[in-house]
């Protein structure tokens, strides 16, 4: 598929296409912002409705995957938004101080570079984002800039801050800074 | 850092095995194809929102009687440790009425359970009006739901207990005069899982000058506090072109605008455009105090001094088309809150300085061209798009 648009692919076609080649890619990506399976499961369904709707939107301008990707960002940001996801917070954080299991979770041992994959997920969204799409999805940052609707100029301000809260997080203990700053 | 290890133990959180499986296939194929008739299936909608309005006629009386009085699940939401106990209210049925609303409002900022929230109406003697669902999610393999309730406060009398209030709601100023209700509260709740969670809060009350008092609070916007109008009900009158805009933005009729529209106005645009000259806003003062939601300001052609634009408290964007700001300097007393500002289509002839003088802003859209020391806005942090 060197030119994806709806003159070419009917919608079937391009979500059968966009479901074989990125559906792991956008699952991974939704699951970094709302970090649930469930809610992953769910918001996937709703990306590939749009996707099978705005089919016809789509000219091709920019690849399919960062379209596709757009639209789960957005969709991902809109359930960040809701009350729903409120009140999912507070049911987490219940349950984790209720639950010894999953506070014995936390406690394992990791590598280095686990901590600092945790570390990038805890980072709040607009930091996270671009760092997951920059390592999780190997986007370059005129990608992410188009991806998330976002300036170029401020992707790069973002991932320049993004870096210092890791180091930030090194210097708290946990991670070796060596590995931020390499 | 190292790329691929990055990449290889943020998967590792994410999980090892695949995310993306055949069921997510099947999932969509299944939804697609039961969302797709959507008007041939008419009828059958018809039924199923009779067979809903039965329903939760049946659901609304059971859980009128319930809702406080037994918890809601078998969690025990009392014993929450993560929750935040609300202060303490200790009302004193003498007291006067904005002692009390001041009380029930640091109740609400507290964000407090349910029960919580009972315990404070009890307190305060309130009785519950009406209980309602007012609307369903799904997200997450869940049902959420989203309930109202109003609740009334009378005045203690000497003859004994108040009859409940069973007028209109939102109650009308008359009940308020006439002693019927002294503080009416509405409520809004997200139910799922194990939780209910305040989402929003409305008081209205009679002031000491006799002016009907709204106040509405949302509690995910923890940055604004309280919101409040006075005589919410009182018809606004404003030239024709600025009803005609807010009319749109609330889906009113113009004639049919209020100052209670004025206050969760969040966005408004004004299009002149069809007039010759520029289209200068010259309203009451008190209109513009009452925007408090107002967030998003479009003026095509027009132009709202700051003066004036300064009483919105919590504007965050404007966009200014055609030549209505040349450098700024009637508009930026009015300014000082917004973070995105867009000159991109308008006459703004001014300086990197000018625009330096709105402390809050962080975007600017304008033509590096007409700026001739642009890079200074960005020297100084600021995000110049084009």
């Amino acid at each position: 598929m060197s030119v994806h648009t709806q003159t070419h692919y009917t919608r079937e076609e391009a979500v059968e296409y966009i479901m074989d080649q990125y559906g792991e890619s956008l699952k991974r990506t939704i699951f970094t912002y709302v970090k649930n399976h469930h809610t992953t499961d769910d918001i996937f369904q709703d990306v590939l409705l749009q996707i099978y709707r705005k089919w016809d939107r789509f000219n091709g301008n920019s690849q399919l995957k960062t379209w596709a990707m757009r639209i789960a960002i957005n969709r991902c940001k809109d359930y960040l938004r809701s009350p729903i996801h409120r009140i999912k917070i507070a049911t987490d954080k219940w349950r984790e101080q209720k639950d010894p299991h999953y506070t014995e979770q936390k406690v394992v041992q990791k590598e280095q570079w686990d901590e600092i994959a945790e570390a990038i997920l805890h980072l709040p969204v607009k930091y996270r984002e671009v760092m997951i799409l920059t390592f999780q999805q190997d986007m370059t940052q005129k990608q992410i800039a188009e991806a998330t609707g976002t300036p170029l100029s401020t992707i790069k301000t973002r991932m320049q801050r993004a870096r210092q809260l890791l180091r930030e997080k090194a210097d708290e203990g946990g991670i070796d800074p060596w590995i931020i700053n390499e | 850092m190292d790329h691929q290890r990055i990449k290889e133990a943020i998967n590792r959180q994410i999980g090892e095995d695949p995310l993306f499986t055949d069921r997510d296939k099947e999932r969509f194929y299944k939804n697609k194809l039961k969302r797709r008739p959507r008007f041939p299936a008419a009828p059958k909608i018809v039924t199923v929102l009779l067979a809903f309005i039965v329903l939760s006629g049946s659901f609304y009386t059971f859980i009128k009687t319930d809702w406080f009085e037994q918890p809601s699940s078998p969690t025990q939401e009392e014993k929450d440790p993560t929750e935040e106990t609300p202060p303490a209210p200790d009302p004193d049925p003498e007291e006067p009425t904005h002692v009390k609303v001041e009380k029930l409002k640091e109740v609400i900022t507290s964000i407090p359970s349910k029960s919580k929230m009972k315990v404070a109406i009890d307190q305060f003697k309130g009785t519950e009006v009406e209980f309602k669902l007012a609307d369903t999610e799904s997200a997450d393999g869940k049902e959420y739901e989203l309930y109202e309730s109003y609740y009334a406060f009378a005045r203690r009398i000497e003859s004994g207990n108040q009859p409940a209030y069973d007028g209109p709601l939102p109650p009308p100023k008359e009940a308020f005069e006439n002693g019927e209700i002294e503080i009416s509260m509405k409520l809004n709740w997200v139910e799922g899982g194990e939780r209910v969670l305040l989402n929003e809060a409305t008081l209205l009350y009679l002031s000491e000058e006799g002016d009907l008092i709204e106040e509405n609070y949302k509690v995910h916007e923890r940055e604004r506090n309280f919101i409040k109008v006075k005589n919410p009900n009182e018809p606004v009158v404003m030239d024709d072109l600025i009803l005609r805009s807010i009319a749109r933005s609330v889906d009113k009729e113009p004639d049919a605008i209020t100052k209670r529209d004025l206050l969760y106005l969040e966005e408004l645009t004004i299009n002149a455009s069809h007039l010759s000259g520029i289209y200068e806003v010259d309203e009451d003062i008190e209109y513009f105090k009452a925007m408090q939601s107002l967030f998003v300001l479009k003026l095509n052609q027009a132009i709202i001094p700051g003066e004036l634009l300064k009483e919105v408290p919590y504007l965050d964007q404007a966009t200014f088309v055609g030549p209505t700001v040349d450098d700024l300097s009637r508009v930026k007393e009015g300014l000082q809150t917004i973070t995105y500002l867009n000159l991109i289509n308008s006459s703004f002839r001014g300086t990197a300085e000018d625009i330096l003088e709105l402390k809050s802003l962080n975007i600017v859209r304008v033509d590096p061209a007409v700026v001739p020391n642009y890079e200074d806005l960005q020297f100084e942090g600021m995000d110049v798009r084009w």
